[in-house]
């Protein structure tokens, strides 16, 4: 008779990844007998809070879920306000949007790249031992990450949860000469991101080949920030209004944030899904230096993730710097909406993916009900549905810190914002 | 020699503690003020530059109500393992060293706070204010 043997590996706190998460793993005679990544950062609110606000208050009320990536939550809600309020948008608007969005994806890119993903390739602990070895790269990463910052403070007044956004517009229009002393930034971060992306592809990334589904927004004509439209590598095309049926919330035991399944099955956001379903919709400029590279999409690696988000960065610098040339100062930032009751809907492609909000407003353009779908909550399950494939082949023989340390790597390919996932409470009151 | 005093902080609460003292202090001409919001890892650029730098912030769990640390014992506080959302102060004095682009002489004048709804009396502040202005003597 064989000896059975159980191993627990548990990392009890992640590091290098957004918020507090734990992975807990029993090996049992080397196979995997259960894997659970543990959100246990508390429960938030959000939702909650929301009942009963104005749309005056919105903006800056989601902004506050996450300190990386709040204009994905500004935007997402305001575009769902816009489509059932009436109004009109002008076309400067939608541009500053794309801009404003720019910025937020060129930040969480460079931060994502330079302080989370490459010390795993590079073989240090963390961004600052990797600064002994690459101060050039490190501070290139900062320098970008800085441009990030700048563009979102141009329109946003600030960086961290920026209070410039609102339903119609922006509150203020940024003067000529704010943009034309970004603009001579933008232009010299040209060289420095294409410098990126051509060191990202020195980058000894493992070579795997796994089974998911991309998922995405697409936008018509452009690569896609905002959109009507999810489309899949599988071939679907659902309109935003109709995500509820076909992509489903659940609970799990062991996190405070959802899971959440396309037809029953885990799938991806986030920049690689963008880049698989969108690479033709990239610059062209971008697309010769990928060709040059070597680097190719669709991938099924998610290790090239970190590609992905080096292509993503490098398109947004462009387009930032294209956005800036044509800017006009207009004499009105914003257009007034009128409030309707209903319910409505916005999404928009947050740096990790699809972040989809829905409201139920009254006739007084009150929150009656409010629900935020953000990506990592949708990546979840297939970070488990990875671990367990990619954990295996990567051999679970191996000593535990090797299995450790490998299973950060996976989960960091996603750059999950632990903060944003743990947005929502069931609450569930027994009274006796 | 350039010389800098930085208010760290945000424009809610006690956070703000820094920029009040910074606000309130009479500097020498040559010595630049700066209030930054919740800078990050943006430190590292604020500061690049200066031979001498004095961070005012508010802090958490000190054992005095006024206290300075210098540019070794910041460093021994210094947590390189980061999130990026936890990417604060003793990160970028982490990160920036590892540059070599701290100044030369750097301290922080720590104005210790208990919860964000707290408020610091004027004593403090002043107090907090002086240590600044001992600091750049």
């Amino acid at each position: 008779m064989s000896e059975t043997q159980t191993i627990p590996i548990k990392v009890p706190v992640l590091s290098r990844v957004e918020g507090e998460g734990a992975l807990e793993l029993v090996l049992r005679d080397q196979q995997i007998e259960s894997l659970k990544l543990r959100i246990y950062e508390p429960p938030r609110y959000f939702e909650k809070f929301l009942e009963g606000r104005g749309v005056d208050q919105l903006p800056e009320m989601v902004a506050r879920i996450c300190g990386i990536c709040p204009v994905a939550y500004q935007m997402s809600a305001v575009r769902a306000v816009e489509s059932l309020f009436e109004g009109e948008v002008s076309p400067w608007v939608e541009q500053m949007r794309r801009l404003f969005y720019c910025g937020e994806w060129i930040q969480s890119h460079a931060l994502h790249i330079h302080l989370l993903a490459a010390p795993d390739f590079l073989g240090h602990e963390h961004v600052v031992s990797m600064a002994g070895e690459f101060p050039d790269e490190v501070r290139r990463g900062l320098q970008l990450q800085g441009l990030g910052n700048r563009i979102i403070a141009l329109l946003g007044g600030r960086s961290v949860h920026p209070v410039g956004a609102r339903v119609g517009g922006f509150h203020h229009a940024p003067s000529q000469q704010e943009v034309a002393a970004l603009l001579e930034e933008a232009r010299g971060a040209v060289a420095e991101s294409e410098a990126l992306l051509r060191w990202l592809a020195t980058l000894d990334l493992p070579k795997v080949k796994h089974d998911f589904v991309s998922v995405a927004l697409e936008e018509p004509d452009c690569y896609p920030m905002m959109g009507e439209t999810i489309v899949s590598d599988q071939g679907m095309r659902l309109p935003i209004d109709q995500f509820e049926t076909r992509f489903e919330e659940l609970q799990v035991p062991h996190s405070t944030s959802f899971h959440a399944l396309l037809d029953g099955k885990p799938y991806l956001v986030g920049p690689l899904a963008r880049v698989n379903l969108h690479y033709e919709q990239l610059l062209p400029s971008v697309r010769a230096l990928c060709d040059e590279l070597g680097i190719h999409f669709p991938s099924q690696n998610m290790f090239d993730s970190v590609l992905a988000r080096g292509v993503e960065l490098l398109q947004m610098v462009h387009e930032t710097m294209a956005l800036l040339e044509q800017y006009q100062q207009p004499s009105q930032s914003w257009s007034e909406f009128k409030p309707k009751a209903g319910v409505t809907f916005g999404a928009t492609c947050a740096p990790r993916g699809i972040l989809w909000h829905r409201y139920q407003f009254d006739a007084a353009g009150k929150i009656v009900a409010a629900r935020i779908v953000p990506p990592t909550s949708q990546n979840q399950a297939r970070i488990e549905e990875d671990l367990r494939v990619a954990l295996t082949e990567f051999g679970l023989e191996q000593p535990e810190e090797a299995i450790k340390l490998y299973g950060e790597q996976v989960i960091r390919n996603y750059d999950p914002c632990i903060s944003c996932a743990t947005h929502f409470l069931d609450l569930r009151i027994s009274r006796k | 020699m350039r010389r800098a005093v930085v208010g760290i902080g945000s424009p809610f609460g006690v956070d703000r503690v820094g920029w009040q003292v910074v606000e309130r202090l009479t500097l020498p001409s040559e010595v630049e003020r700066l209030t930054l919001d919740r800078p990050g890892l943006a430190l590292i650029d604020a500061i690049k530059g200066f031979d001498q730098v004095v961070l005012v912030d508010a802090v958490l769990g000190a054992d005095q109500p006024v206290m300075v640390l210098d540019r070794n014992q910041l460093l021994e506080d210094a947590s390189p393992s980061l999130s990026s959302h936890a990417a604060g102060v003793a990160a970028a004095i982490a990160l920036g060293s590892a540059l070599g682009e701290l100044p030369e002489r750097l301290d922080l004048v720590g104005i210790s706070v208990e919860g964000m709804e707290e408020t610091v009396d004027e004593a403090r502040i002043d107090r907090a204010a002086a240590r600044v202005l001992e600091l750049l003597q």
